[in-house]
C-alpha cells in the first residue's frame, strides 16, 4: 500500500533520515524501535504526509505523491491515515465527543455526532462523551485519542509513542485496544515505542539509528 | 469544512478566550464609537442645518429680489411668475423691530414681516400650534415663531400712530432663534393706517432650477431694473458645510488613528496567539483542515471580534451622540440618535480594520508546521 524508496529527509544540514526502504501492506501492524532523535518521529511524519521527504520517492497504491498539489496531498492524508500521538493532543475546550469529531469535522463529513458518539462507545467512553479533557485521566484521552483516529475510518494509524505518557498496565491496555480495533477493520497500524511488551504484538518490527534502518 | 462549520469553529475559539476577545474588541470599539459619533453628528447637523437654511432662506435654487420699497410688489410677482412659469412667488416687507404685548404679559420686541401666505411654499414652516393665517378676518392677523411663542390670541401691535390689535393665530417653526411675527400681506393697510411702514421688500422667488443671471437679464428688459436693489441666491447650505467638512475632517482622522490602533491591537494579539495556539492549527491541519480553512477560521475569529466592538460602540453611540452634539457642536437638532448609514458604517469600518489586523496571523497561521505534532 506504502513504498518509501531511497528516502532521506535533511533539514539545514542535518540528516534526520537517510536511504530508507520500507513497504507497508494493508492491515499490516507494524513497530518502530529506535533511540531518541534516531529518526522515528520523521519516519512517521514523512508516512504520514505531515512532513515531505528531501529524496527519494514515496509510493501510495503505485503512485507517486510528490506529483500531488498540496490540497490532494492534505485531503489524502485526512482520508488515510489516523493520528495517535505520546501528548493525546486533544482540544481543550471541548468535550470528549466534539473532539472527536474535529476530524469529520475537517473532512466535511455528515451526521457527525452519531458517527462521533459510536466511536467513543467503541473505545468503552460511552459515559464519558461530554467530559473535557481535563476531567478525564490520560488513559481516557488517549482512548478519546483512539476513538478520532478511528471515525475517520482511515486505512492506516500512526502512532507515536501512544503509551509513552501512560502507566504500564493502562499502556498495555491501550495498546491491546488498538490492535482489536484496528485488526477488525483490517487498518494498519505503525507504533512507535519503547516497550519491548508491546513489540511483541506486531507483525513486523523495524529499527532505526542514526536516521537509518538497522532492522527490517 | 463550509462556511458554517467554519463559523462554528471560529465561534469556539473566540469563546474559549473570552476576556481576551473582549479586551481586544474594547480596543477596537474606541475607533469604532468615534467613527460613529463624528459620522452621526456630521449626519444630524447636516440635517439640522439643511432644514433651518431652507425654513430661513428656502430651498438651495431660493433667489431673493431685493426691492425698492417703491417698487410694486404686484408688478414684480407678475413679472417673475410669467419669466419663471410653476415657480413659488412671494413677496416679503420687512418692518423694524415692534413691540408686541397681550392684555395681561410684557411687551415682546419682535422682527415684523408682512408676508404671502404663499411663503409657505418656499420656506417650509412647521406650524407648532394654530395654523398659518385663517380665512376669518376680525382683525389683522400674526403669526409668531417659537422664539415669540408666548404671546397667542388678542394681542397690541405698537405703532407710532397708536396701537394695532391684531390676532395671533399659530406659532410656527422658522428656524430663527429671535422673536419673529408674520403679519398677512393683505393686512398691512390696517398697519400703515397706524403708521408702520417697511422698510424693505424683497420677493422670493423658489422654483426647481433658477439662473439668478437670467432674472437679472428679464428685469433689464422690462425696463425696471431701477427696481432691483440685490438680487442673490440665500441658500446657506452650502457655507455650513464648508464649515462642517473642517470640522469633520479632523474627527475623522481621530477615528481612523483610533480604528488604526485597534487593528494593530488585533495584529498584535494575533501574533502573540498564533504561538500558544501552534498545536491546535497543526491538529487541525493534519486531521484535513486545508491552509485556506485555517485561514479563514483565523479571520471569522476577527470578524466575532469585530462584531462584539461594533456592537459595544453602537450601544455606546446612543449615549455619546447626544452628548458630543450637547458639547461640541452649537446646532440644535431634533433627535439625536445615529442614524442607520452611521451604525452601517461602524459596522463596516470595524470589519475592515479587523481584517487588516487579522490577515497576517491568518496567513501565518495557516503555514503551521504539522510535522511538530510528531515531536
Amino acid at each position: 500500500m506504502i513504498e518509501l524508496r531511497g528516502v532521506a529527509k535533511a533539514i539545514g544540514g542535518l540528516s534526520l533520515l537517510d536511504g530508507i526502504d520500507l513497504t507497508l501492506r494493508g492491515g499490516e501492524k507494524l513497530a518502530v524501535l529506535g533511540r531518541s532523535g534516531s529518526g522515528k518521529s520523521t519516519l512517521l511524519s514523512i508516512l504520514g504526509l505531515l512532513a515531505e521527504q528531501s529524496a527519494g520517492r514515496y509510493l501510495f497504491e503505485g503512485r507517486d505523491i510528490a506529483r500531488l498539489r498540496a490540497g490532494r496531498r492534505d485531503a489524502l492524508r485526512a482520508r488515510t491515515f489516523g493520528f495517535i500521538f505520546q501528548r493525546f493532543c486533544l482540544l481543550p475546550h471541548l468535550n470528549a465527543v466534539e473532539n472527536v469529531e474535529v476530524a469529520l469535522l475537517h473532512q466535511g463529513v455528515k451526521r457527525r455526532r452519531d458517527k462521533a458518539l459510536h466511536a467513543l462507545a467503541e473505545v468503552g467512553l460511552e459515559d464519558r462523551t461530554v467530559h473535557r479533557p481535563a476531567q478525564l485521566s490520560g488513559g481516557e484521552q488517549q482512548r478519546v485519542a483512539l476513538a478520532r483516529a478511528l471515525v475517520v475510518e482511515p486505512a492506516v494509524i500512526l502512532a507515536d509513542e501512544p503509551t509513552g505518557s501512560l502507566d504500564e498496565e493502562t499502556g498495555h491496555t491501550m495498546m491491546a485496544l488498538m490492535h482489536r480495533l484496528t485488526a477488525q477493520r483490517g487498518t494498519s497500524l505503525v507504533v512507535v515505542t519503547h516497550d519491548p511488551v508491546i513489540v511483541a504484538s506486531f507483525d513486523r518490527t523495524i529499527a532505526l539509528e542514526k536516521g537509518r534502518l538497522v532492522k527490517a | 469544512m463550509n462556511l458554517v462549520d467554519a463559523m462554528r469553529v471560529a465561534w469556539q475559539g473566540t469563546a474559549r478566550r473570552r476576556l481576551r476577545t473582549v479586551l481586544t474588541a474594547a480596543s477596537l470599539t474606541i475607533g469604532v464609537l468615534t467613527l460613529v459619533v463624528v459620522q452621526s453628528a456630521q449626519s444630524l447637523v447636516h440635517e439640522a442645518t439643511l432644514h433651518r437654511a431652507i425654513l430661513r432662506n428656502g430651498p438651495a435654487t431660493t433667489v431673493r429680489i431685493g426691492l425698492t420699497t417703491q417698487a410694486s410688489p404686484q408688478y414684480w410677482r407678475d413679472r417673475a411668475a410669467r419669466a419663471v412659469p410653476g415657480a413659488d412667488v412671494a413677496v416679503y416687507d420687512s418692518y423694524s423691530s415692534v413691540n408686541l404685548s397681550t392684555r395681561d404679559g410684557d411687551p415682546l420686541s419682535v422682527d415684523l414681516a408682512a408676508v404671502e401666505p404663499s411663503l409657505l411654499r418656499i420656506r417650509p414652516f412647521d406650524v407648532v400650534t394654530g395654523s398659518w393665517f385663517t380665512e376669518a378676518r376680525l382683525a389683522p392677523q400674526l403669526v409668531v415663531n417659537r422664539a415669540a411663542g408666548r404671546v397667542m390670541g388678542v394681542a397690541r401691535l405698537a405703532a407710532p400712530e397708536g396701537a394695532v390689535t391684531v390676532v395671533v393665530v399659530g406659532v410656527v417653526d422658522d428656524g430663527d432663534p429671535t422673536p419673529h411675527a408674520y403679519l398677512a400681506a393683505s393686512d398691512e393697510p390696517a398697519l400703515a393706517a397706524a403708521g408702520l411702514r417697511p422698510v424693505g421688500r424683497s420677493l422670493l422667488l423658489s422654483a426647481g432650477s433658477i439662473a439668478p443671471d437670467r432674472l437679472r437679464s428679464i428685469a433689464e428688459i422690462a425696463g425696471r431694473a431701477g427696481d432691483i436693489e440685490e438680487l442673490s441666491r440665500v441658500d446657506t447650505v452650502n457655507e455650513f458645510d464648508d464649515q462642517l467638512a473642517t470640522q469633520r475632517r479632523i474627527f475623522l482622522a481621530i477615528a481612523i488613528l483610533c480604528l488604526v490602533v485597534g487593528s494593530l491591537g488585533i495584529l498584535n494579539i494575533g501574533l502573540s496567539a498564533l504561538r500558544e495556539r501552534t498545536e491546535e492549527l497543526a491538529l487541525r491541519r493534519a486531521l484535513g483542515a486545508s491552509r485556506f480553512a485555517i485561514a479563514t477560521i483565523m479571520i471569522l475569529e476577527s470578524q466575532i471580534v469585530a462584531l462584539v466592538a461594533a456592537a459595544l460602540a453602537i450601544v455606546a453611540a446612543f449615549g455619546a451622540v447626544p452628548w458630543f452634539l450637547a458639547h461640541l457642536t452649537s446646532v440644535p437638532v431634533d433627535s439625536a440618535e445615529p442614524p442607520l448609514s452611521a451604525l452601517g458604517l461602524g459596522l463596516s469600518a470595524s470589519a475592515l480594520a479587523a481584517l487588516a489586523g487579522a490577515l497576517a496571523p491568518s496567513l501565518r497561521a495557516a503555514r503551521v508546521p504539522i510535522a511538530n505534532l510528531l515531536r
